[in-house]
């Protein structure tokens, strides 16, 4: 078998890499024990190994294959087709920064106060958290890794639709997450993504490459 | 296997570590997340994006306004506000005080010895103690640190209902105070603008580091330096026993015998008086001054004072006063005597000005003395301590600690406890000053007003509430306050109308702040937004002390002058239990975590100590066990000792290095009352054991190297404007002619930079190694403290690394500090090297690192010949509750990974992001200070910008005569530049000894620093003939 330059480095470093990682901890925690109370140090966070493996992967992976089970049973479809919001009445900060953001009960309320929600139970569930003052604690259905910087606002201004990314939304009874937020699958878009060419014009190129720059997404 | 990619190899590599991983029992599990969104969500918080709210600095006594960035519902950050006359910048103090927020030791609620109590059990205790001692005839004192504003007036309430003030801090104003009460009768403190001053001489007043005001001082001497703006560059000479931060930046440094600084004073006094011809009311004081006996007391030739007379009387001149360090009991008469030098010169209402400065009610060491004395006796029957820690910062001598026995209840005010706190103490948590209301009043006419930039992360109540709410139950109900700094009843309803403190203040200002006929409301709103008000007003002073300050004539006795210094960063053991503050490598040492004595290296040499030996530094008082410093700028009489550490309580401060104080009775100052630390001689013997010191320097010098460059000042001054090379006398490599005759020949290709060339201008001129820089890279940057073992290993995470090299000795000496950070070469060595791209050259022209692609091989260190690289040999953790401070816009690092300086990428996201909704690049007045070093620097010397930016400021500095790139001749072409400092010692450019190195001829500087945009190959052009050359 004839082993090229690159072939043989990458052994080599494998070799390295194993005896390392295998070494490290070991050292690492063999020091004194006042140090290590004032000064924690550990080994812990380090990118799981799952992280290389397709088939393991849960937050960064492929479309969710089950629904997130959310406090409310909250039906996009009701609101978008049937009476018929706008997205950004409620998730009124994609427009204005990173996060979009879900609406404050306050918000909810804002119609919810002339709704009758006598004999509707998620209805009662939602005045019951607002009347106790407590948070609603929703479920994240995308959710990016924190070593990932995104702009909402970005994409909104650039002129994206909601459902470019998001699916359907407006059919949703359940929200459930139709992209797969690999890198590969953002990449696609930052190379090649017709608003660039619209928003950009002669300056696409760079504005492409731009987008490929590392540093635009990682932080 | 044939073709083996780099994918597969990073699979094949990581199935292999798991395996490696999985014996360490080590679990991952990703955690599914929540979103939470407000119930009513407030007006002015989007989530993800920042608020900013103006505040006041709690740092110290100069109450600095600053700006707190809140993301998320923490305050993250804390810049200097550009409003305030010191800012903008932010002292390294200012930004322990945000960390000292989350500090691991804050108690979570009120505690009464060990238990725990409730807010209304504490409430009602302190107001039972208050009856009780009233009723026993017993008195209620205040030990405190200084207090203006809002919580002065409360306490004046207090007062008038029986409460004894004692103001006292361990690096306080005393001294100086009295000097100016005593020789132009006004109660406050001279302050020293230095914008125009030609001269300054200081006789060790910390007036870049430790001293009132120093933001202030700070500022003036950099403005001075700067041979751009004026025209001149201001010459520094320090007359001390003992070269610190300060004196590190001296042109002219001359070891004066200590204690005698005073004679020198007079000297001067005398010397400058002739020259002008002064005639004003203090003429007839320096009669009997005697030039040739002070010279010979001090040690100092009478030539020497001669030529410094003379440079002070040639133009605008400016005097500083003795510091903490050579305090004798002569310091009031020191002080008094640099005032005399002052007024002779003419400098008093121009570099010395009265603008009402003065921190509150300023008490003395003596007061102090008498309170413990009271206490001791048995008088006190309520003590309240506020921010003061008697126990370790007053001298055994005094026994505080019995006299504290003696008190019947102690009540202190603060967020964890200290030395002073006993099993009986009732500690009341006030919180963080960034938590709640606050206001400041320092100077006749300048308000700063505080709101809380977060909710308090502990159950603690501010400072001022906890005031109002004793003024109600023990103050008569119908008092008014009426406020000591305007004459008005304030405020002018019933104390028992206030609901709160923020209410309080509010009635405060728009009583006694607000213009008359403004509109209330509005004005309020704005008050809040801006946190100041400035409307400075000067008066005038004259002379009238009658007779010669009594200056003293040194230390008597055998051994070396003991001489106490201050930490630069631990202060007087007020910042010791700030992890972050221990772990700044002192600038003069480069020591950390530790105590440690100076001594001159002919002291070590003669008592035959090694590098690693203990020294046993004995008074009468006591004796300690310490490492020590050769240092070149300690007088061959002294020993000096740093103090600020030796605590015993605090999880960071606790064992770490001595207590000064040890070693001090307690003498004072006769006429200004002051703690006298310049008062005992000591003897050195060395003892057996390890004294636990290190450095991450190697050398004390550049070792002939060219990284820390001094231009002359002549040079600096004509070479401003319109000067096509540079003055910098670098040497150069020898290029080989066949290269040269080529042309520019570069081993990687000329990267792109379409919009942006990031690139930044240190200053070095204008540096004096303070380390504010350090620590806004580290809160903004989530750079974890490691501590001392770690350190010791040389793995210090530090992104900025302050350099300093140390040229020469005696009276020429000079000390170099050379920030190093990341340089952005355009050229990197680092990312040819690294097997996985995880860093590479971006348009931005930053050399881009991503954390999560790196797999720590650490040939990218290696290959860095700027060693600005960090490697994580472990997953540094932030304990409980530092990690609330953590910044949410960019990763923690973990183990294997490595990081470095990113120009605060996140930051220039953030502008990008903002100026691409305008249709816009981000323009130079947004980038000036936009990364945490730039914005941080009190003396302004970091700018950063777009290098493509042709009337940016940071171009127009990088084509300055005096930058240069380091190590230039490696040709990485970076995007840092850095500024030469401006010497007066320094031979002219061109001369045969220019650079003081060694040849440095206009030949040698063909291939000075390449202008234009970095990436652009070295200019060949040979420079013009230097004007100032002294051939």
């Amino acid at each position: 078998m004839q082993m090229s330059t690159r072939a043989f480095l990458a052994a080599a470093l494998t070799i390295c890499a194993v005896l390392g990682l295998a070494g490290c901890p070991a050292a690492a925690i063999a020091e004194d024990p006042e140090s290590a109370e004032l000064f924690p140090m550990g080994t812990k966070n380090l990118l799981p190994p799952e992280i290389f493996d397709r088939e393991l992967v849960v937050t960064v992976g492929d479309p969710l294959a089950e629904a997130i089970e959310q406090p409310i049973e909250f039906t996009h479809t009701k609101h978008v087709e049937t009476l018929g919001l706008d997205c950004n009445y409620c998730h009124s900060n994609a427009r204005k920064g990173n996060h979009a953001g879900v609406p404050s009960t306050q918000v909810c309320m804002g119609c919810h106060a002339l709704v009758d929600p006598t004999g509707r139970p998620e209805l009662e569930k939602l005045k019951g958290y607002w009347e106790r003052g407590e948070v609603i604690p929703w479920n994240k259905v995308h959710d990016l890794p924190d070593y990932v910087y995104f702009s909402h606002k970005r994409h909104v201004t650039a002129g994206l639709d909601c459902q470019e990314c998001h699916g359907q939304v407006q059919d949703m009874t359940v929200n459930e997450r139709v992209a797969s937020l690999k890198m590969g699958w953002c990449l696609d878009c930052h190379a090649q993504h017709q608003s660039i060419d619209e928003n950009y014009g002669t300056k696409a190129e760079l504005r492409r490459a731009e987008l490929k720059d590392c540093w635009t997404c990682h932080k | 296997m044939g073709t083996l990619n780099r994918r597969d190899f990073l699979k094949f590599g990581a199935v292999a570590s798991t395996s490696a991983a999985a014996a360490c029992a080590y679990d991952y599990k990703v955690p599914s997340e929540q979103v939470l969104p407000y119930t009513i969500n407030p007006e002015t918080v989007q989530p993800g994006l920042a608020t900013y709210y103006a505040g006041v600095c709690h740092g110290c006594a100069s109450a600095c306004g600053l700006i707190a960035r809140n993301k998320d519902g923490r305050v993250v950050h804390v810049e200097g506000n550009p409003d305030h006359p010191s800012g903008p910048g932010l002292c390294a103090e200012g930004h322990f005080d945000l960390i000292n927020a989350y500090g691991p030791d804050r108690l979570a609620g009120p505690m009464l010895g060990n238990a725990t109590v409730t807010w209304d059990e504490a409430n009602t205790k302190v107001v039972e103690a208050w009856n009780a001692a009233k009723a026993a005839g017993k008195s209620i004192a205040w030990l405190g640190d200084y207090r203006t504003g809002s919580v002065a007036s409360l306490l004046e309430l207090l007062a008038g209902a029986g409460l004894k003030r004692t103001h006292w801090e361990p690096l306080g104003v005393e001294t100086l105070l009295a000097a100016a009460r005593a020789a132009y009768g006004v109660d406050e403190l001279p302050s020293y603008i230095l914008d125009e001053a030609r001269t300054i001489v200081t006789f060790g007043h910390d007036f870049l580091g430790t001293a009132f005001d120093s933001m202030r001082t700070t500022k003036g001497w950099a403005k001075a330096k700067n041979p751009g703006e004026n025209g001149f560059v201001t010459r520094l000479v320090a007359i001390t026993s003992r070269v610190g931060v300060s004196e590190s930046q001296a042109d002219t440094w001359l070891a004066v015998n200590p204690g005698t600084e005073g004679t020198v004073a007079l000297a001067l006094a005398k010397l400058c008086a002739d020259a002008k011809g002064y005639s004003g009311p203090a003429a007839g004081l320096l009669a009997g001054v005697d030039v040739a006996a002070a010279a010979a007391a001090s040690g100092i030739p009478e030539a020497k004072l001669k030529m410094v007379a003379e440079w002070l009387a040639a133009d605008v001149s400016a005097v500083l006063p003795g510091g903490h360090a050579n305090a004798g009991t002569d310091a009031s008469a020191l002080a008094v005597a640099t005032l005399l030098v002052n007024e002779v010169l003419g400098n008093v209402g121009r570099t010395v000005q009265f603008l009402g400065s003065k921190p509150g009610q300023v008490n003395t060491y003596a007061d102090v003395k008498a309170l413990v004395e009271e206490m001791k006796a048995g008088n006190v029957g309520l003590l309240f301590l506020d921010g003061s820690d008697p126990v370790f910062n007053l001298p055994g001598e005094l026994g505080v600690e019995a006299a504290l026995a003696a008190v019947g209840q102690i009540v202190q005010f603060g967020d964890d406890g200290n030395d002073s706190t006993t099993d009986k103490t009732l500690i009341l948590p006030t919180g963080s000053g960034l938590e709640q209301w606050s206001d400041a009043n320092v100077e006749r006419g300048l308000f700063v007003l505080g709101q809380p930039g977060m909710v308090p992360l502990k159950d603690s109540r501010g400072l001022g509430d906890q005031l109002l709410a004793l003024a109600k139950a023990v103050v008569a109900a119908s008092t008014q306050a009426t406020d000591t700094l305007v004459t008005a009843p304030v405020p002018s309803k019933p104390l028992a109308d206030f609901g709160s403190f923020a209410a309080y203040i509010e009635a405060r200002w728009t009583t006694l702040v607000a213009p008359v006929g403004a509109n209330l409301n509005q004005w309020w709103t704005e008050a809040r937004q801006k946190g100041i008000v400035h409307a400075p007003e000067a008066r005038p002073a004259s002379w009238v002390l009658g007779q010669l300050p009594a200056v003293g004539t040194g230390v008597a006795g055998d051994g070396k002058t003991l001489l106490v210094f201050p930490s630069p960063f631990l202060g007087e053991g007020k910042w010791a239990n700030v992890p972050w503050a221990q772990e700044l490598a002192d600038p003069i040492t480069t020591y950390f975590w530790n105590s440690w004595a100076e001594i001159h290296p002919s002291t070590a040499e003669s008592m035959g100590l090694g590098i690693e030996d203990v020294l046993e530094v004995k008074t009468a008082a006591g004796s300690v066990k310490v490492g020590w410093f050769g240092s070149k700028g300690v007088h061959e009489g002294v020993v000096a000792l740093i103090s600020g550490n030796g605590r015993k309580t605090g999880r960071y401060a606790k064992g770490r290095g001595v207590r000064a104080l040890d070693l001090l009775g307690s003498t004072s100052d006769p006429v200004g009352g002051a703690l006298a630390t310049l008062t005992t001689k000591a003897s050195l013997t060395r003892v057996a054991g390890e004294s636990g010191l290190h450095t991450l320097v190697g050398n004390i010098d550049q070792a002939g190297r060219y990284l820390a460059n001094n231009v002359n000042v002549n040079d600096a001054v004509t070479h401003q404007t319109g000067a096509p090379a540079s003055i910098v006398p670098l040497h150069h490599v020898p290029i080989d002619k066949r290269v040269t005759e080529a042309g520019p020949v570069d081993m990687y290709p000329e990267p792109q930079h379409p919009t942006y060339r990031f690139a930044m201008v240190f200053d070095t001129n204008s540096c004096n190694g303070c380390m504010a820089c350090v620590v806004a890279c580290a809160t903004e940057n989530n750079i974890p403290f490691i501590g001392p073992d770690q350190l010791r290993k040389g793995r210090t995470m530090t992104w900025i690394r302050m350099d300093r090299f140390w040229e020469g000795e005696g009276e020429d000496q000079d000390i170099r500090y050379l920030p190093a950070v990341c340089q952005q070469c355009s050229h990197a060595p680092c990312e040819g090297v690294c097997p996985v791209l995880a860093t590479y050259h971006n348009l931005d022209g930053l050399n881009a690192m991503i954390y999560n692609r790196c797999v720590g091989t650490r040939y990218c260190a290696n290959n860095c010949p700027y060693t600005a690289r960090r490697f994580n040999y472990h997953t540094w953790e932030w304990p409980e509750s530092f990690h609330l401070m953590l910044n949410p816009d960019l990763t923690t690092r973990e183990m294997g990974v490595m990081e470095k300086c990113t120009f605060c990428v996140q930051r220039a996201r953030y502008a990008k992001d903002q100026y691409r909704d305008l249709h816009q690049t981000v323009p130079d007045s947004a980038m000036r200070k936009l990364t945490a070093c730039a914005a941080a620097c009190p003396s302004e010397s970091i700018t950063f910008g777009n290098y493509k930016d042709t009337e940016g400021m940071v171009r127009k500095l990088g084509e300055s005569p005096r930058a240069y790139t380091l190590l230039g001749e490696l040709n990485t072409k970076p995007g840092v530049r850095y500024l030469a400092r401006v010497s007066h010692n320094q031979e002219p450019f061109g001369s045969k000894h220019g650079g003081g190195h060694g040849p440095a001829s206009p030949a040698d500087s063909a291939t000075a620093p390449a202008h234009g945009e970095p990436s652009a190959p070295p200019n060949t052009e040979p420079p013009a003939a230097p004007a100032g050359g002294g051939h």
